[in-house]
């Protein structure tokens, strides 16, 4: 099914909350998956990934903290939207030429819309890497090098942000994006499922027009 | 007298504690900056053409027909759907699955084939699938007390007594009108750049224009067959007074919550609207003719306004009144006096209702077209705008910004039960938002972020213990709980009519104020709450018809019909 971006981005958005994150980690998953379906790549089915990888896993095991230089997960494996955000909100701290280091993460591919607001935020171009990858997200268009497989793998076991200092061959703009799988708006439905409260008698009244007579 | 006249130091904007209150907001009206007359001034002016390309209705009402709007660059066709439905499955609310008619606004000419496809999803709506060739998606029920009145009054040859029309004011009513990508529709920011859809909500209004040409069409079309040479069609001044109703409930209301950023821009167009008018230095004679006109007309569309929900009557009582204060108080000389605007405004500050000084408000700007209807221009907004967190800002200025724009949240003791009664979440059963109560219903872990009074005050204990100099970025790592409040602080930091200051969970609140707020900046008239959480409208009523644009003069169409005034 082709989706409209708003619509995407709103599934997203309750997929997200569904999942546990909060609402402003929610808004931001929304985001990122509407950019990356722009962009040409499955990003509901990206987001579906993560998900499921961190479904029931508390934000305290998913939380970076930096060791040795390092950014890493207490439970192993970062969370793109919540490395995302940080480096956004840190965008500012990132034009100094340093590179950021980051352990394990899954589904990197998801960070790429992050990296695409911090390099507009600081006005620099960034490379994100992971292995096989190189990415360039800014400037309309991503730049990208490495097989659809390794773009879109659930995980990869390091992560690096550095200023990009090479010319990488930008995507073919797609409509790809927006098509959704059956398969992958169940599983975005059936967490945002959990969002929705049963309903009660006491609700149902006067909620809206009724069937009346004029 | 144009803009650059102005000393725009002269009379400030109106302070958001002011106007951003839910009771205020509740008593807004429809003015020159509403998106209907947004609309119809553009068709006039850019002269766009009409054509009814296709009408192809069968004898019970069933077919389909094409109705084209030709602008000067491009062409909008509203496609619309007839259905036979049985009464006993007509119903307003969201979960109703089969309609009287269905629409789409299809952008450009549609084919035969794209007619095919539509026919196959349209009359489905949330059931059913369009694509990025179509803007909106809506449907409208008829009438039961005046569609087939209608119908049987223009068979027999007779046009139906005024005062009937006026009783319900239309034969069918809207009950959703979808936009922005809703079903896989264009998504508004892939025609947002077109000049056309430049104010807001503009394709969702003209699909609503062309449904009520369409809907009357259709009437005279089935009095025609029923009643066939005995028939007639109705008068057209008659006619104008139909507009299209509509229903709204609380699917609606979260929607200013939702656009913070659009929210500031409506209400700080029609804040500079204001303050414009209440600058200038003396009101010319033609001026206080047109605005006193527009009275007199404004008066009427008080008098035609009927509800039977016991808060509005009062407040039409109360406005009825407001009208005769604010009569006696021109006639004893009000406006001639320096800056005589400004002085009419400050006096109905102390002297008016709210709904009074809001109709003020309105009727001020009318004789003033030159100097305001630029402002729709800006009402539009890029809500991605504040969606980057600024995460250098440090505790200490994040306080400053609390105390400054959130000091009526900081003060409600949230504690009490009866300032979180209330909660917003979505039902299971109909995917749609709904207001529950907190403390007797199981819905508090489904909250929707609607409560930024209350969650304010959460951000604000939290800061409690956490250094001056410490950034936000740090603190939403620790705190990921604040990250969508915090990133509304920056925002209404920067916009400062972007946040309702009210408490929008607490046992009063009263959603129709907010459904009041946003269908008068749609243009919206004769408000008729049902309840506390649902009300109906009339929308362009009064206004001429597709096919009239180009030969009537309809300055102020939204008052019901005097002579006609210059803009």
């Amino acid at each position: 099914m082709i989706c409209s971006l708003n619509e995407i981005e709103a599934l997203s958005r309750k997929a997200a909350r569904g999942a546990g994150m909060s609402w402003g980690l929610a808004e931001e998953s929304g985001k990122a998956v509407r950019w990356l379906s722009e962009a040409g790549f499955p990003g509901p089915q990206l987001l579906v990934d993560l998900l499921r990888l961190n479904d029931g896993t508390a934000y305290a095991d998913l939380a970076p903290t930096q060791v040795n230089g390092v950014w890493t997960a207490p439970k192993g494996v970062l969370c793109p939207i919540i490395v995302g955000a940080l480096i956004c909100d840190r965008a500012d701290a990132l034009t100094g030429g340093e590179t950021l280091k980051l352990g394990a993460v899954a589904v990197p591919l998801l960070l790429a819309p992050f990296v695409h607001e911090a390099a507009r935020s600081a006005e620099v171009t960034f490379a994100l890497q992971w292995p096989g990858v190189t990415l360039v997200p800014g400037g309309g268009l991503p730049g990208a090098r490495g097989d659809e497989g390794d773009l879109c793998a659930t995980g990869a076991t390091s992560v690096s942000l550095a200023v990009n200092q090479e010319m990488v061959p930008r995507r073919a703009r797609s409509e790809a994006g927006r098509r959704v799988t059956p398969a992958t708006l169940v599983a975005l439905e059936g967490f945002a499922m959990r969002t929705y409260a049963p309903a009660t008698e006491a609700s149902r009244a006067g909620a809206g027009a009724g069937r009346e007579a004029d | 007298m144009k803009h650059d006249q102005l000393n725009p130091d002269s009379v400030a904007l109106r302070p958001a504690d002011t106007v951003m209150r839910l009771a205020r907001m509740g008593s807004f009206h429809q003015s020159r900056l509403s998106f209907m007359r947004v609309l119809l001034r553009r068709l006039k002016a850019e002269n766009w053409r009409f054509e009814r390309r296709a009408f192809e209705i069968d004898a019970k009402g069933v077919g389909h027909a094409v109705y084209t709007m030709h602008g000067p660059v491009r062409s909008y066709s509203l496609v619309a759907f007839a259905h036979d439905l049985p009464p006993v499955q007509r119903s307003d609310r969201v979960i109703a699955t089969a309609w009287d008619t269905t629409f789409t606004l299809y952008d450009g000419l549609p084919s035969d084939a794209d007619i095919t496809r539509l026919s196959q999803n349209v009359p489905l709506q949330e059931a059913g699938r369009v694509t990025a060739k179509e803007l909106t998606v809506s449907r409208a029920n008829r009438s039961v007390r005046l569609f087939d009145h209608v119908i049987d009054c223009l068979a027999r040859g007779e046009q139906p007594p005024a005062a009937d029309v006026d009783a319900v004011g239309y034969v069918m009513r809207t009950t959703a009108v979808y936009g922005s990508g809703k079903l896989g529709a264009a998504d508004r920011e892939s025609i947002a750049d077109r000049p056309e859809f430049a104010a807001p909500f503009q394709a969702e209004m003209l699909t609503v224009f062309l449904i009520r040409g369409f809907v009357m069409d259709l009437v005279e079309h089935l009095a025609a067959l029923k009643g066939g040479d005995n028939s007639v069609t109705l008068d057209p001044a008659l006619r104008r007074r139909f507009g299209i109703g509509n229903s709204t409930g609380l699917g609606m209301a979260p929607f200013l919550l939702n656009h913070p950023i659009l929210l500031n821009n409506w209400i700080e167009a029609r804040e500079t609207a204001l303050a414009r008018v209440r600058s200038l230095a003396a009101a010319a004679p033609e001026e206080v003719e047109t605005f006193l006109t527009m009275l007199r007309r404004g008066r009427r569309n008080v008098d035609d306004w009927h509800s039977e929900h016991p808060l509005q009557c009062a407040k039409i009582a109360e406005l009825k009144t407001d009208l005769d204060r604010l009569e006696a108080h021109l006639d004893k000389g009000a406006l001639e006096v320096p800056m005589p605007w400004d002085a009419l405004y400050r006096w109905a500050e102390g002297a008016l209702s709210l709904e009074g000084q809001e109709l003020l408000v309105a009727l001020m700007m009318e004789p003033y077209g030159a100097l305001v209807d630029d402002l729709p221009a800006r009402m539009s907004a890029d809500e991605g705008a504040g969606f980057r967190i600024q995460g250098d800002m440090t505790v200490a200025e994040l306080r400053r910004i609390l105390a400054r724009d959130y000091a009526w949240a900081l003060k409600i003791d949230w504690d009490r039960p009866e300032s979180q009664a209330r909660a917003w979440y979505v039902s299971a059963e109909k995917l749609e938002p709904r207001l529950g109560e907190r403390h007797l219903e199981p819905i508090a872990p489904y909250e929707q972020p609607l409560a930024p009074g209350r969650d304010v005050a959460l951000l604000h204990a939290t800061l409690a213990n956490e250094a001056e100099k410490t950034r936000v970025a740090d603190l939403l790592l620790r705190h990921p709980e604040h990250r969508h409040i915090l990133r509304r602080v920056q925002i209404a930091a920067r916009y400062p009519y972007a946040e309702i200051r009210d408490n929008t969970v607490s046992a009063d609140v009263l959603p129709i104020d907010l459904l009041r707020a946003k269908l008068s900046f749609f243009g919206a008239c004769h408000f008729d709450p049902r309840s506390d959480r649902w009300v109906r409208i009339n929308m362009f009523r009064n206004a001429p018809f597709p096919h009239e644009l180009a030969e009537l003069e309809f300055a102020g169409w939204t008052y019901p019909a005097l002579p006609e005034v210059t803009s």
